[in-house]
């Protein structure tokens, strides 16, 4: 009985693990195939109304590569809280109570794919506009 | 010889443990949707050959042969996170198979557990074929 209930306690932990560590989120899907398209035609509507449409080459090229570090510092701290939740997992299988000191990350993966989008969405323009590198 | 109960099942560990620390770190899967028909004999390409693009090339006119999808998984909790160098290298190996050139478009998604795996960390991107 007391096998049982050890048991079941376990469970729980694993599943509140699961729950608090925090799900992987799959890649966005894939933009409409434009290819047949000319280059500079190679945009999305959404973009054409995008307050970075009105920007000029390099003020295009200076938010590319803003985007891309907020980006990549982004993922960083994605990372970071993610170890740091399995390393307290891993105590926590011993210590259940340990999880409890696990930190949400849906804000941050929600940003990171915002900033995803918006990196993206800057690549179409440059390219329509054939913005020289 | 017959074993006890305690002794099988420190054998089971010992083989479990050994088969966790040691090589399977991570296994990886991949599909192709949207696969367009192509006229020509599909050749396998080089892996290094394989260009890979988070945007569209525009300088050069290409065919869209589908589009990939791509996960690794990391094997236990105790091993490491599936990174994006070993998707990139999936995207590579799902292309080659495919005969493209580039994968355009590359995105990833973010790293987390899922139903399958302590671990997972997904990419997509699509197959092209250079016009000679």
């Amino acid at each position: 009985m007391a096998k049982v209930a050890l048991f079941s306690s376990n469970a729980s932990a694993v599943l509140a693990a699961f729950l608090l560590v925090g799900c992987a989120h799959s890649a966005r899907d894939l933009p409409p195939d434009m290819s047949n398209l000319a280059p500079a035609h190679r945009l999305l509507p959404s973009d054409t109304t995008s307050p970075e449409y009105s920007m000029s080459c390099p003020e295009l090229k200076a938010e590319i590569a803003a985007t891309r570090a907020a980006l990549s510092r982004t993922e960083t701290q994605l990372q970071d809280i993610q170890s740091d939740n399995q390393s307290k997992v891993i105590v926590g299988l011993i210590f259940a109570p340990f999880m409890l000191a696990m930190e949400g990350n849906e804000t941050m993966k929600t940003q990171y794919r915002d900033l995803d989008i918006k990196r993206e969405r800057l690549l179409r323009i440059v390219q329509s506009r054939q913005c020289l590198p | 010889m017959s074993l006890k109960p305690t002794q099988l099942s420190r054998y089971l560990i010992a083989v479990a443990s050994s088969v966790l620390v040691s090589g399977c770190a991570t296994w990886s899967s991949g599909e192709v949707t949207n696969v367009r028909p192509t006229s020509h004999e599909v050749k396998q390409v080089l892996l290094e050959r394989v260009l890979l693009t988070d945007g569209d090339i525009s300088d050069r006119p290409y065919t869209v042969l589908g589009d990939i999808s791509v996960t690794v998984n990391k094997t236990t909790l105790f091993h490491a996170d599936p990174t994006k160098e070993m998707v990139n290298k999936k995207l590579k190996e799902e292309a080659a198979k495919l005969g493209a050139d580039a994968v355009t478009h590359v995105r990833y998604g973010t790293v987390g557990i899922s139903m399958m795996s302590w671990g997972r960390l997904d990419g997509k991107g699509r197959a092209v074929q250079f016009k000679r």
